[in-house]
């Protein structure tokens, strides 16, 4: 292996650890008074895309690999633009809302490029997927300790190194749960290793609903429940057998002391018990209608509705809603109609590549990575109904990670 | 695999920035005509854009001085939590403004509004209205505050005076008042403590404003206005050499 290589594949680790270790930091504040908030694995990329970017100049090459979802990504960030110069161009948004809004979200698909462009092996993906699971693990050993020590540090209940916010904390632990946990069951499980190294892998790799439970989040202890309930619709379409049984089964047999266990030691994971649907979804909904729709997302779709008569068509631009606790009428406020409809060219491009990488693959790490990512998405798309996960740094650097982990896996050999 | 099959496979996989380079070369004059259109409807905007009225108002919010019973230390206790009065607006608490934005710059007991309608009048009339409700109920907290203060005092002085009494009686009889003497000389130092807790009593005031600033688009607007063009004829360019390409196929 060469030099370059070896650093592509470090930038890569320290890519990971940015993410799941870093904390923010202040840099100041936007003209509504929001604090600007950066992290170490903002300034990273930068360097990383940019030097990125001055080595294939400077190879005098002309063309690049073509990742999958391009086209979609392309039309998403150019409807996101153009609703921010249209915005800007009538005054409506103010320069620096706009400006880091739509950084920020470019940031995400550099993250997702970068990691396609820098995973050329199977062994590249094999060793971040391991990496992962010890950051994942060293992460939920620091909830372990909190839950332990009684000295919390998140926002309700316990949070993630480096974090303090209930749904970043919450959606952080539910997507490496998601990824890691479909890896483990399409690829360590099938490896031909001893019992105890298997059980040992499954362990880290289920560890991260600890933190899920520990958040003491509604909306991704519901996500949770979605979540494995998908898991392992998608387990049974693709091996339907003892084992897979067997798997299931132990599943619930863990998660139940698990969820006792942080139950005793974080007071605020009271909140959930609420909304645990047993034999019907009526608290669940009501719940959702009560903390969220009424109070929230109705009263400012109205009031976004009133305030301007182009909103249907152009929207108000990228960073002009605060909090809207729902990724849909985000979209549509800040970029009208239409052109949030192409979020859901996105949205459909993904599921359909991660569908058809889960469907035909054959190697067991690109299906687990395959229907972790169509797993994730469909949690995301359905977090989106209660707040905007497709924007929240922590989880967003983890999905777009993962992306591009997968979809390096399922490029054409 | 033959040789277009081949390039097309190539074309599929691969993004050349030389081919970005020639269609936008070959489609120039969709991109300038674009670009052009752009600047001229923001040079359109720029002298025929209604004018809006940005009004900003600055509060300082008071509440009770205070000394902490374990530190020893003066601390302020708000009429209202500041970062709270931006959202407690928004939902309307203050009046139906949504469009109202308040800010608390950081560390301190300041709240600017900001609101910009289309109208001076308004603008003024609206923030007067938040100014005076928040005013009023934070006076209203104070004044409230000032009673419950004042009858503790009169409550203190009665017994002070009660106790003044039974100390003559107990001298009367040659009895001992040093504990009495004491017991007053503590509810004197709670007199003053509260009197001085009266007088510390922060109001919240208007520090700045409503301040009205006219707001017309600046030349930034026209430059915007370009880039927009440029953006559009970029993708109008693409879909037409990729609409050229795939004739055939739709």
């Amino acid at each position: 292996m060469n030099f370059r290589k070896i650093i592509k594949i470090l930038s890569l680790i320290f890519l990971a650890g940015a993410i799941a270790f870093s904390p923010s930091f202040s840099v100041g504040t936007l003209s509504n008074g929001k604090i600007i908030e950066i992290r170490i694995e903002d300034i990273l990329i930068f360097f990383l895309g940019f030097s990125l970017l001055i080595g294939f100049l400077a190879s005098g090459k002309t063309a690049v690999e073509k990742p999958p979802l391009f086209f979609p990504i392309l039309i998403w960030l150019s409807a996101g633009l153009l609703s921010v110069l249209t915005n800007w161009a009538f005054s409506n948004l103010a320069l620096d809302k706009g400006f880091f809004y739509f950084l920020k979200e470019c940031q995400f698909f550099v993250f997702y490029f970068y990691v396609f462009w820098c995973v050329k092996k199977i062994d590249t993906v094999k060793l971040l997927v391991n990496i992962w699971l010890v950051f994942a693990f060293v992460n939920v050993l620091y909830v372990l300790y909190q839950m332990v020590s009684g000295f919390r540090t998140g926002e309700y209940g316990t949070a993630a190194i480096g974090e303090w916010g209930v749904f970043p904390t919450g959606a952080f632990f539910l997507l490496l749960f998601v990824f890691l946990f479909n890896v483990f069951l399409y690829y360590f499980l099938s490896l031909n290793i001893s019992i105890t190294k298997k059980a040992g892998l499954g362990i880290m790799a289920f560890s991260p609903v600890l933190g899920v439970f520990g958040s003491a989040s509604k909306t991704v202890f519901t996500a949770w429940l979605f979540v494995l309930f998908l898991t392992f619709l998608f387990f049974f379409l693709r091996k339907i057998n003892l084992k897979a049984v067997l798997v299931f089964v132990l599943v619930i047999v863990l998660a139940i002391p698990i969820f006792s266990f942080a139950l005793r030691n974080v007071p605020d994971l009271i909140r959930v018990k609420e909304i645990i649907p047993v034999f019907s979804f009526r608290p669940l909904w009501q719940s959702y209608l009560n903390s969220r729709f009424y109070d929230a997302i109705q009263p400012l779709f109205q009031a976004s509705l009133e305030s301007s008569a182009h909103l249907p068509f152009l929207g108000m631009g990228k960073g002009y809603v605060g909090e809207a606790h729902n990724q849909y009428l985000r979209n549509f406020i800040e970029m009208g109609f239409v052109s949030s409809l192409t979020f859901f060219i996105l949205i459909f491009a993904i599921i359909g590549k991660s569908w058809q990488g889960f469907s035909k693959s054959r190697d067991g790490l690109a299906i687990g990575l395959s229907a972790g990512l169509l797993t994730a998405t469909l949690a995301l798309l359905f977090i989106s109904f209660a707040t905007e996960p497709f924007i929240v740094v922590k989880p967003s650097s983890v999905y777009w990670f993962f992306a591009g982990l997968t979809m390096a896996v399922l490029r054409p050999k | 695999m033959s040789y277009p099959e081949e390039k097309q496979e190539n074309q599929l996989k691969e993004v050349d920035l030389l081919d970005v380079v020639r269609i936008a070369k070959k489609r120039k004059k969709i991109i300038l005509a674009l670009l052009l259109a752009g600047l001229a409807a923001g040079v359109f905007w720029y002298f025929t854009a209604p004018s809006n009225y940005q009004g900003t108002i600055i509060l300082k919010i008071g509440g009770f001085d205070r000394l902490g019973e374990a530190t020893g230390k003066k601390s302020l206790e708000y009429f209202e939590n500041i970062s709270e009065i931006a959202e407690r607006l928004r939902k309307g608490a203050y009046g139906d403004y949504p469009e109202a934005e308040a800010v608390n710059p950081l560390n301190t007991n300041l709240i600017e509004i900001n609101l910009v309608t289309k109208s001076r009048a308004q603008t003024q009339e609206i923030l007067e209205k938040i100014k005076t409700d928040v005013l009023s109920i934070h006076n209203q907290k104070a004044e409230s505050k000032k009673q419950v203060i004042d009858q503790e005092i009169t409550f203190l002085k009665d017994k002070i005076e009660n106790l003044n009494e039974d100390i003559s009686f107990f001298i009367a009889k040659g009895e001992q008042t040093a504990l009495l003497k004491l017991e007053i000389y503590n509810m004197e130092k709670l007199v003053n403590n509260l009197e001085k807790e009266k007088t510390n009593i922060l109001m919240s005031e208007v520090l700045k404003g409503p301040d009205i600033v006219e707001k017309r688009p600046g030349c930034l607007s026209i430059l915007f206005a370009g880039a927009l063009g440029l953006l559009v004829g970029l993708l109008a360019a693409f879909f037409t050499d990729w609409l050229e390409k795939n004739r055939k196929r739709i």
